[in-house]
Order: structure tokens, then C-alpha cells, then sequence
């Protein structure tokens, strides 16, 4: 019973998990789709600060937004590992933001 | 409590985030390659045809995904065959336009109010200043060149464009607080006609185009107009109103004031299409439907042709000559050279984007 459980907890953070970086990498992908209109309708404050910083180019941007992708799973990875519990919490609350991310970019 | 990771740790944790990025990468791509790469089919909503040099100035407006980009697209040649597509003006979000009517210069207002001008052979842009609110909803020059009426949404403004005058590029007079909803300019290149809107009913006015003085009403039409043109010879007039209702005007001598003299049976058209030929005795309007286009004999006050729809809606037309009509439409951005003998299009293309 107990095996079982773990087993599900482990699947519910890996998919949590893989889902953060999807829709994080989905998101970069628009980035990059719309980079000629993206100064006009990025709504992200830090993303338009580092879009001015490039003098309106994306490279910037996705650069940043991948290094800040990679340290952040990686991070909860090895929480993770370390503590079960309060890594797969962290993954759920990433994975419902992000989840709202993706509601955002296809129906707002 | 959670202790230090190990390096190893960090390692291992961050070869796993790479290989599943570079998976995600590869997943979500196929997503977007599986899209079309290329922009959606473009939509027309404004056109001026440059006589005498072949040209037609449009404004597309494109659709990457859900986002939409307006662009200056000029259309060379289109007379012939294989007509040109090359884009203006890329610094600017078009949403107005006008042409000089000798087609030497292209007036361009953009979403920000900005009005400026451009020589169709140099295409460089010449601030000339903005309107007070909003946007330009409206542009048009004199006959002679020498004035740019701007309507926003406040009243009018106007501009000297006169290039031998010590005054260019120098705003002339802006007429606001008025309800102005659309104008017309003489041909005389002395004065125009404004819509003053009432609660139910529409007031033609006269005005000055060197001074802007409103030099006082010239009739009153039931409901509310939306757009009126003047002909050539400066005979007939057309209002066109709240649901396509089409008026028709006109005077006998330059003192008299217009009167309302309907064409039994003119058509009510959705798309406010009002053209007329140079010589002002043929006048074309869009079909009930607004998918074609009607031309009528204005002496004879008798229907000359009616066209076959095309599909989509005809945003408006202009006589390439004495017996071609060019016509646009909006979602598929078509363009259409109607023989004014014939009810099908002589020929047709598709605007193209750069």
C-alpha cells in the first residue's frame, strides 16, 4: 500500500515537474514566434525590461528564461531528493502557476 | 532540515533538467513547426490608387498567431498582370491614408495620431504633426495639393502640404468640439462639406478650406451619415447613411444648395462604397449584399451593371480609368479589375505581404 503511494507521489512529481519545463519552454517558443510583435504585447514586466535592455531583440529574454528555467527545476530536483514532501509541494505550486501561464497564453 | 546537496547531486539533477529541456525543446517545436510558419492571409481595410503611376496603397493588416500587424503595402503596376508587392514605411502602424490626387505624395496617419507625408518616389516620411485624439479617422487633400484635412475624434484639422509655400508642412486650422462625422472636398480646392450630427438627423455644412470658417448649412438628411462624396464636376453628391442607405444630391448651379434627388431603387450598402468616374456620370456602389459592386448611369439614372459577388466583402473600389474598376476585399485581401462591360472580374489577385 505503502510502495503504491510512493509510486504515485513519484509519478505526481515527475509530471508536475516535466510540465513546469514544457510550458516554460512552450512559452519561449511564442517568444520566439511573435519576436517582432512581442515588444508591444509582453505584459511581463521583467520581460520588457530585458527586451528594452536588447534594444527590442528576444535573445536576451529567452537566454535568461532558459537559465532561469534550468536552476529552477534543477533546484527542485534536489530538494526533492533531499525531502520528499516539501519538494513535490514546491512542484505542485510551480506546476499551477504555470498552468495558468499556458491558460494565459492561449485564451487571454 | 535540508543539508547541503552534494556536487554531485547538482550534476546529476542538472544533466536530467537538460536532457528533459532539450526533449521539451524538441516537443513543443514539432507543435509549432506543425503551425503555419507563415503569416495568415492578410486583411484589407484602406486603399488609395496613385493615378497616373500605376500604384495602389493599401493597408494590410496580417495575423501571426494572435497577434496582428499592420503594414504600408504598395502595389506597383496594377494594370497589368503581375502586379508588384513591396512594403512601406516598416517604422509605422498605418491606420489612415490618403493620396494627393496628382498621386505625387501619400499622406499616412498612424495608430498614435501621427500624420506625415511621403513622396511615392522617395518614401521618406515627413512629419508633418498629430491630431488632437486619438487616431485619424478620416484624411483627404485638396484637389491643388495645397491643404491635408485630418478628422479625429474631436473635429478637423488641417495642414498647408502646399511644397512652394513658405508656410509647408504648417498647420492651417483645426475646427473641434464639433460633432463632425465624416467630409468631403470640392474639387474646387475651396471648400468642403462636414457632417454635423444631431440626435436624428445629419447637417451638411459648408466650410472654407483656406480658413476652416463653417460658412453655414446646406440641408439637413434624416439619420445619421457616415461618409459623403462629391463628384468631379462638382454636380452630384452621395451620402451614405445608418445601414448602408445611399442618397444621392445634387445642384444645379453653384449657388444653389444641394437637393435630394433619388435614384429609384439605389442600393443599400453595407460597406459604404461611394465612387464616381472622372467624368462624373457614372457612380459605383456596393450590392445590398456588399459582395459586389453596381454602377450606375447618373443621367439616365438607370443601372448600367451589376457584378457577381466575389465571396467576401468589397471594402471600397476606384476607377482605374473610364472603363476599369478596381476593387478590394477584406478577409482575403483580393483585389479585383472589373471591365465595365463584363459582370465577372476582368482579373484577379491576391495581396501578397513582402
Amino acid at each position: 500500500m505503502s510502495q503504491i503511494s510512493t509510486c504515485k507521489l513519484r509519478g505526481l512529481f515527475w509530471s508536475a515537474w516535466i510540465f513546469i519545463l514544457f510550458v516554460s519552454v512552450l512559452d519561449g517558443w511564442w517568444v520566439f514566434y511573435c519576436q517582432e510583435v512581442i515588444v508591444e504585447f509582453e505584459r511581463n514586466p521583467m520581460g520588457s525590461t530585458l527586451l528594452a535592455l536588447a534594444g527590442g531583440d528576444v535573445w536576451l529574454l529567452l537566454s535568461l528564461k532558459a537559465l532561469g528555467t534550468l536552476f529552477a527545476c534543477t533546484w527542485v530536483l534536489v530538494i526533492y531528493r533531499q525531502r520528499t514532501s516539501l519538494g513535490l509541494t514546491i512542484a505542485l505550486a510551480l506546476a499551477t502557476f504555470q498552468f495558468g501561464l499556458l491558460v494565459y497564453l492561449n485564451f487571454a | 532540515m535540508i543539508s547541503l546537496p552534494r556536487a554531485s547531486q547538482w550534476f546529476r539533477a542538472l544533466a536530467e533538467t537538460v536532457t528533459a529541456m532539450l526533449i521539451c525543446l524538441i516537443a513543443s517545436g514539432i507543435l509549432f513547426l506543425n503551425r503555419k510558419t507563415e503569416p495568415d492571409k492578410p486583411f484589407c481595410y484602406a486603399g488609395v490608387l496613385a493615378p497616373d503611376r500605376g500604384s495602389f496603397f493599401l493597408i494590410a493588416e496580417s495575423w501571426t498567431g494572435q497577434q496582428s500587424k499592420r503594414q504600408l503595402v504598395e502595389a506597383c503596376d496594377v494594370a497589368y498582370e503581375l502586379p508588384k508587392f513591396r512594403r512601406l514605411l516598416p517604422e509605422i502602424d498605418p491606420i489612415c491614408i490618403a493620396a494627393e490626387p496628382n498621386g505625387a505624395r501619400l499622406f499616412v496617419s498612424d495608430v498614435d495620431g501621427n500624420v506625415c507625408v511621403v513622396g511615392t518616389d522617395s518614401r521618406t516620411p515627413f512629419f508633418l504633426g498629430h491630431v488632437a485624439k486619438g487616431n485619424a479617422c478620416g484624411m483627404a487633400c485638396s484637389e491643388d495639393g495645397t491643404t491635408l484635412i485630418v478628422r479625429d475624434f474631436c473635429g478637423l484639422f488641417a495642414w498647408n502640404v502646399d511644397s512652394q509655400s513658405n508656410d509647408y508642412a504648417k498647420p492651417r486650422w483645426y475646427q473641434v468640439g464639433q460633432t463632425l462625422n465624416c467630409f468631403a472636398l470640392d474639387p474646387n480646392s475651396k471648400t468642403g462639406i462636414a457632417v454635423r450630427l444631431g440626435p436624428e438627423n445629419s447637417e451638411l455644412i459648408e466650410f472654407n478650406l483656406r480658413t476652416g470658417e463653417l460658412d453655414g448649412s446646406i440641408g439637413v438628411v434624416s439619420g445619421c451619415v457616415h461618409k459623403i462624396v462629391i463628384a468631379p464636376n462638382s454636380r452630384w453628391m452621395v451620402a451614405l447613411q445608418d445601414g448602408g442607405a445611399i442618397q444621392l444630391f445634387s445642384r444645379a448651379s453653384v449657388e444653389l444648395p444641394w437637393q435630394l434627388d433619388r435614384i429609384a431603387g439605389l442600393s443599400s450598402c453595407p460597406s459604404l462604397i461611394a465612387r464616381f468616374s472622372a467624368d462624373s456620370q457614372l457612380l459605383v456602389t456596393g450590392s445590398s449584399e456588399g459582395d459586389g459592386l453596381i454602377v450606375w448611369k447618373l443621367e439616365q439614372q438607370e443601372v448600367q451593371l451589376q457584378t457577381n459577388a466575389v465571396g467576401n466583402v468589397i471594402v471600397d473600389c476606384e476607377f482605374l480609368d473610364s472603363t476599369h474598376i478596381l476593387s478590394w476585399t477584406n478577409v482575403d485581401a483580393n483585389l479585383h479589375i472589373w471591365n465595365l462591360h463584363s459582370a465577372s472580374p476582368e482579373r484577379e489577385f491576391k495581396v501578397s505581404l513582402p
